[in-house]
């Protein structure tokens, strides 16, 4: 503790000082609560520290190490994209009084902030043919465990139905969120890589919820109102969840009998950026108003009748009900709220469609084509949107590693002891890239 | 401070109207107006049942969330779903519009464990 070290900014007099404050005479004292045996007797072993340039240098040659996106043609999927984001969205998104928007406590210096929030939320409400959304998540897997809080809340029982054709993440992160609360989750199996709904209705009697995701963990969209008829009891909530992206050509959870919509919303043209910042939709029924986590914002008039937004239904969440908030997230994803939202404006119903459409387009061209090679196969047919599983005939993983030398990246999933290639395609993808990926998976079969 | 001399009361600020079997249940004009603006009732399913002293729902106002303590034991026969779109009742008009819940009383014996209209004014004032 002796020697003054350049980056702690303490001295051996104003440590001095701490511990007489605290009523012991050395550091020694301070610990020695701590058994003798428990501690490390001796140096620590770190290295000397380093300079400022050589942190830097020493950071970048690690950064080098990684290989983003944009180092090659990426067919990854599996819940994030490799969509187009305008450079308009960028633009807009960052202008200052938007990336620095004050956060929305106070209406009178936050309009602009709550006037994004209302679109967004007037968006989510279209897409999702629902009646009400609050103002966005964190990301689609804590939307969907939100909406299985809300299908306990709302119906007081304690089974969720989880089939296995739900992404991976969203169901350990529902898992992981209901673990503390009295509530069991109950696995259903599938049937051509889709949810089984002989059984589902077997075991939806007395259920809470069931999440149907689609397109699903295999890409295939699966059937929502064949499922809510499948389910025993009217009842039991329907959640869906779905890429926004592909809901430009798929019937509407609303339309389909859903209860809540949740999705993940990284297709709106927010980049891949290892993860995150990712944006959580959620839509519902007008009857679950009260039971949305987070912030809502409405629409009203002053006292002289002009326009304004506000902050509407807050009592039911943290702030005030604390031990009976029906959830504890009090803040929305605002500034990927506002990209998507501009990303949607800019785009209109039409050309949101037209993503859609190309996304479908191209992944059933490249899956065509892929069964034309020798070996390879689509286990589950063309009913998938932009995402598809090929079982392929040498190992994925050797696959996957021989295509990253050649700057192909593709991905893989695990279903069922099987590991299949997994190939996403976005309209970024073209003729050519997708071509490529072909001539490759020719020459290794 | 309006304190209807043929209710029962409770200790939390609930009155309720004894008639034969059943008893109408609602907060008191005290409650009302400690609350505030009351914009949200969350109530019970028509068939649950909750012994004397339970939560058998929520009472929301602008600043705070409050629990609803069943006066007596019984099942709930009805609830006064005007107040789901005109919860402000429950403020204007505490002890008939205002109403919340009609119980079906199983233990007729726990009407006696309630304060009359004096005793509960003794208890506010």
């Amino acid at each position: 503790m002796s020697q003054q070290h350049p980056y702690i900014p303490a001295t051996e007099a104003e440590e001095q000082d701490m511990l007489e404050v605290i009523g012991v005479r050395s550091f020694e004292e301070l610990i020695k609560i701590i058994p003798p045996e428990l501690r490390v007797n001796g140096e620590l072993g770190l290295d000397p520290g380093c300079s400022e340039m050589e942190v830097s240098a020493e950071l970048n040659r690690l950064a080098e190490l990684n290989r983003p996106a944009t180092t090659g043609v990426c067919f990854l999927g599996g819940g994030a994209y490799d969509h187009y984001t305008p450079e308009a969205v960028k633009a807009i998104a960052q202008r200052s009084e938007f990336y620095t928007a004050y956060t929305p406590y106070q209406a009178e210096v936050s309009q602009g902030t709550l006037q994004v929030m209302y679109e967004f939320q007037t968006l989510v409400c279209d897409l999702s043919g629902l009646d009400v959304a609050n103002a966005s998540l964190y990301d689609g897997a804590s939307a969907a465990a939100e909406a299985c809080s809300i299908a306990l809340g709302a119906t007081g029982r304690e089974k969720i139905l989880l089939p296995e054709t739900l992404s991976p993440h969203i169901r350990l992160v529902i898992e992981t969120y209901l673990q503390n609360r009295s509530s069991e989750s109950v696995f259903v199996g599938s049937r051509d890589g889709r949810v089984d709904l002989d059984e589902l209705a077997a075991k939806s009697e007395g259920a809470a919820g069931v999440v149907i995701q689609s397109p699903n963990v295999l890409g295939l969209v699966e059937d929502w109102s064949a499922a809510r008829k499948a389910l025993a009891t009217e009842d039991t909530l329907l959640i869906a969840a779905a890429d926004p992206l592909t809901l430009g050509i798929q019937e509407s959870p609303g339309a389909s009998g859903a209860d809540i919509y949740v999705g993940e919303s990284q297709s709106l043209g927010i980049p891949l950026s290892y993860g995150g910042p990712y944006l959580g939709l959620m839509a519902a029924k007008e009857k679950y108003i009260r039971r949305l986590p987070g912030r809502i914002a409405g629409r009203t008039v002053d006292q002289e009748g002009k326009p304004g937004f506000v902050m509407v239904l807050r009592t039911r969440e943290q702030d005030i009900r604390r031990e009976k908030a029906t959830s504890n997230i009090c803040t929305n994803q605002g500034l990927m709220a506002l990209w998507a939202t501009i990303y949607l404006s800019l785009l209109g119903k039409e050309g949101l469609r037209q993503i859609a459409r190309l996304c479908f387009d191209k992944s059933q061209y490249l899956g065509r084509a892929i069964t034309q090679l020798p070996g390879f196969e689509l286990p589950f047919g063309y009913g998938y949107v932009k995402e598809f599983a090929v079982r392929t005939p040498v190992p994925v993983q050797e696959l996957r590693l021989r295509a990253e030398k050649e700057g192909l990246f593709i991905g893989s999933v695990h279903w069922k002891g099987e590991d299949l290639m997994q190939l996403a395609v976005t309209e970024k993808r073209t003729l050519e890239e997708m071509d490529r990926l072909i001539d490759f998976l020719r020459q290794v079969a | 401070m309006n304190i209807p001399e043929d209710l029962k009361y409770t200790k939390d600020h609930e009155w309720a109207r004894i008639e034969g079997d059943t008893a109408i249940v609602g907060i008191t004009d005290y409650a009302q107006g400690e609350l505030g603006d009351i914009i949200f009732i969350e109530f019970p399913n028509v068939g649950d049942a909750f012994d004397q002293g339970e939560a058998f729902g929520t009472v929301e106002a602008v600043k705070t969330v409050a629990d609803l303590f069943t006066p007596l034991s019984g099942q709930i026969i009805a609830i006064n779903s005007d107040l789901e779109n005109a919860p402000g009742k429950v403020n204007n008009d505490p002890y008939s519009e205002g109403w919340m819940v009609k119980i079906q009383i199983s233990n007729p014996g726990e009407v006696d464990q309630l304060l009359d209209a004096t005793r509960y004014k003794d208890l506010i004032l």
